[in-house]
């Protein structure tokens, strides 16, 4: 918890941001490449989001996965320490572990998870992946971390990355529970842009608290979503 | 559309070219424009906006700013695809914003530094709403500050309106009045709107934010969300606030360990200020016209506070000699060395504490005078014997002065009155001040 105090700062609430990132060997090459390429650009523009809210203490998790699964950090970093390390390929696609790995991640510190005992507020998970999952019992991981409050909450987006198949976006529309969220890529450009666009403008809509129009209190992850939609309807070889 | 670097706008004869891009934020973006000859902030607007709010802000720039403290727009500028944007000043480079205060990037200068920017804050906000303005948004996201003179900026003040009208934004949900985070249904149809009323109960949680570092509703009450959001956040600033230093329910006191900086300066502040901030976040929840401290009464009370403050000569800090408390500061509440020696200046009710550099408002003479921030008289120590002070006022010709024995002496414009104990002193208008 002494983390959150700042020396003669007011208390932020704590935003966590989860890349959770497949790494099996078909992610190889240029959609890697592309991924890597993003989180660095997302890592640049941080900063200034961060200097811009008095509200939320920016926090950033990675976690790769294929065969095994992988924190970049143990814990979740702030913006000025989170260095990201390029991810390489290689093995297969296990969900399960990695539903595990949110699991346990996906709890307060007091639980053995990472997120604050208090003034917490919903995080943003950002999956991407261009396979089906390897490991058969997916399903019920699933269904585990689903009971998650923080996983519940959490705004999540899925990057389903030149899959084509609906079996393989089944996978995803489960995981985000809403297919407005699961998004096709076809290039590695647009996965670089994609990537991009959610995790500064979720972090940025969320990061300044709730402000509320006429029409009622406005929805923290519907004002991100939408703002998202906004800013990807130039992005090309992006599908919904 | 958005506009890229070098792009031309032709506005009202005159041809604007795009320096830079500025910011960008849900409602527009912010650019840096130049017409050849000075260079402004132009807002674009992302979307069309209703007329109701294009004519508002035609109306604002028509009517001109409340203050120097307004970033105010200066003109409107209609776009060929219907968008609408507004140029205005470019924020000076000494200011910071005071997101950056609040996350202890900067600091100002000193407390009376600080103090001067809220009473520039109270002031500003005072002639807005005498001009029959209501800000709306008020949140910490608006305000600027230079932290070696405590001068104050105001920016985003599209939003303002005339009081008890509203163009749909009702404000950011940490800053907002409870009433208008619930939405309270008005007796006569339609639901509670931000206004005057609202307005000051958001300045409040500014002043407390400025003056303790803490939000004065988050407390205890925390502990019963695992997570923050919309849910709890209705119920903690709109359905059921509690102060976090309520007098009797002490159910949202500050978390020991969490909410270490508002523990830390609560106690600091003057009794007659946490008097203040009580009644608006606990009796003003409810009586939202008439137990909300007013601008004026906020000016009032932290001028006093500014004029008991004294510097330590032990760690340099500021600190209130506690001339309104139950007990007086009798050491440095930071390094604990014994609260030095000082006269202090009395002239009606104020009580200026006649510590080097200490300025004389013109309100302190001049009860008409609503020139707060303006001094008219400095504590000066003699440059060949420093441990001589002497008041050095401006503007306030010949002054008289008689000692203790009753010696009567007449000192210029522009020389010293000595600080020594039971001096009188005869002001213009005979306005009689005492040292004490």
């Amino acid at each position: 918890m002494e983390d959150k105090v700042l020396g003669d700062g007011i208390v932020k609430q704590e935003l966590n941001l989860l890349f959770v990132i497949d790494n099996s060997g078909s992610m190889d090459g240029e959609k890697l490449g592309a991924v890597n390429n993003a989180i660095r650009d997302v890592m640049a523009i941080m900063p200034e989001i961060q200097e811009d809210t008095g509200d939320v203490n920016i926090k950033i998790s990675a976690l790769t996965f294929s065969d095994d699964v992988k924190w970049v950090y143990p814990e979740p970093k702030s913006v000025s320490e989170f260095r990201w390390k390029d991810v390489s390929a290689d093995g297969g696609t296990d969900f399960s572990r990695a539903y595990d790995e949110m699991s346990k991640y996906l709890c307060k510190r007091s639980k053995g998870g990472q997120m604050p005992e208090l003034g917490g507020v919903a995080p943003i998970i950002i999956l991407m992946t261009d396979g089906m999952p390897t490991s058969y019992d997916w399903e019920n991981h699933l269904i585990s971390l689903k009971k998650k409050g923080w996983f519940r909450v959490a705004l999540k987006y899925a990057l389903a990355i030149g899959i084509d198949t609906d079996e393989a976006m089944d996978v995803l529309k489960k995981f985000t529970g809403n297919p407005e969220t699961v998004l096709k890529v076809y290039t590695a450009e647009a996965l670089r842009k994609v990537i991009k666009v959610i995790a500064v403008t979720a972090s940025k809509v969320k990061s300044s608290s709730t402000h509320t129009g006429a029409d009622g209190a406005v929805n923290n992850n519907d004002l991100a979503q939408a703002e998202i939609a906004d800013r990807l309807e130039n992005v090309a070889d992006v599908e919904w | 559309m958005k506009f890229s670097k070098n792009d031309t706008i032709s506005f009202e004869g005159r041809t604007l070219t795009v320096l830079d891009l500025l910011g960008e934020g849900g409602q527009g973006e912010v650019y840096l424009v130049s017409d050849g000859a000075d260079r402004y902030a132009l807002k674009v607007y992302k979307y069309e906006v209703h007329p109701d709010f294009r004519y508002n802000l035609k109306n604002n720039i028509e009517k001109g700013s409340p203050s120097p403290s307004f970033l105010w727009p200066k003109r409107l500028i209609d776009f060929e695809d219907g968008r609408i944007g507004y140029l205005m000043d470019l924020r000076p480079k000494n200011y910071v914003s005071f997101v950056s205060y609040l996350t202890g990037k900067s600091a100002f200068r000193d407390l009376s530094t600080k103090l001067h920017w809220c009473i520039e804050l109270c002031l500003a906000f005072k002639r807005l709403h005498e001009m029959g303005y209501s800000y709306q948004d008020l949140n910490d996201g608006s305000f600027f500050l230079d932290p070696d003179t405590g001068d104050l900026l105001i920016c985003d003040n599209d939003n303002v309106t005339a009081d008890k009208k509203n163009l749909g934004i009702l404000g950011k949900m940490r800053y907002m009045a409870p009433e208008i985070v619930r939405g309270d249904k008005l007796p006569g149809g339609g639901v509670q709107m931000p206004d005057v009323h609202s307005d000051r109960f958001s300045l409040a949680i500014i002043l407390f934010l400025a003056l303790c570092l803490g939000n004065p509703f988050e407390g205890e009450r925390l502990k019963n969300y695992d997570i923050v959001d919309e849910t709890s956040e209705y119920e903690m600033f709109g359905k059921d606030p509690v102060f976090v230093y309520h007098k009797e329910d002490k159910s949202n006191r500050p978390i020991r360990g969490y909410h270490t900086s508002l523990i830390k300066y609560w106690p600091m502040i003057p009794l007659y200020v946490k008097e203040a901030f009580h009644r608006s976040f606990v009796d003003g929840l409810t009586d939202r016209e008439n137990e909300r401290t007013t601008e004026l009464e906020w000016i009032r009370l932290l001028s006093r506070y500014r004029d008991e403050t004294i510097r330590c000569d032990g760690c340099g800090k500021e600190y209130i000699l506690g001339l309104g408390e139950k007990k007086r500061n009798d050491v440095c509440p930071f390094c604990r060395k014994k609260t030095k020696g000082c006269c202090v200046l009395r002239v009606g009710r104020n009580v200026v504490a006649l510590d080097l550099g200490k300025e004389i408002m013109a309100t302190h003479l001049d009860k008409y005078s609503s020139a707060y921030n303006e001094p008219v008289g400095i504590v000066l120590a003699n440059p060949n014997r420093p441990t001589l002070w002497g008041l050095r006022f401006s503007g306030q010709g010949e002054i008289e002065i008689k000692d203790e024995a009753g010696t009567v002496r007449v000192v210029p414009e522009g020389k010293p009155v000595p600080i020594v104990r039971n001096l009188k002193i005869k002001f213009k208008n005979n306005v009689i001040g005492e040292i004490k």
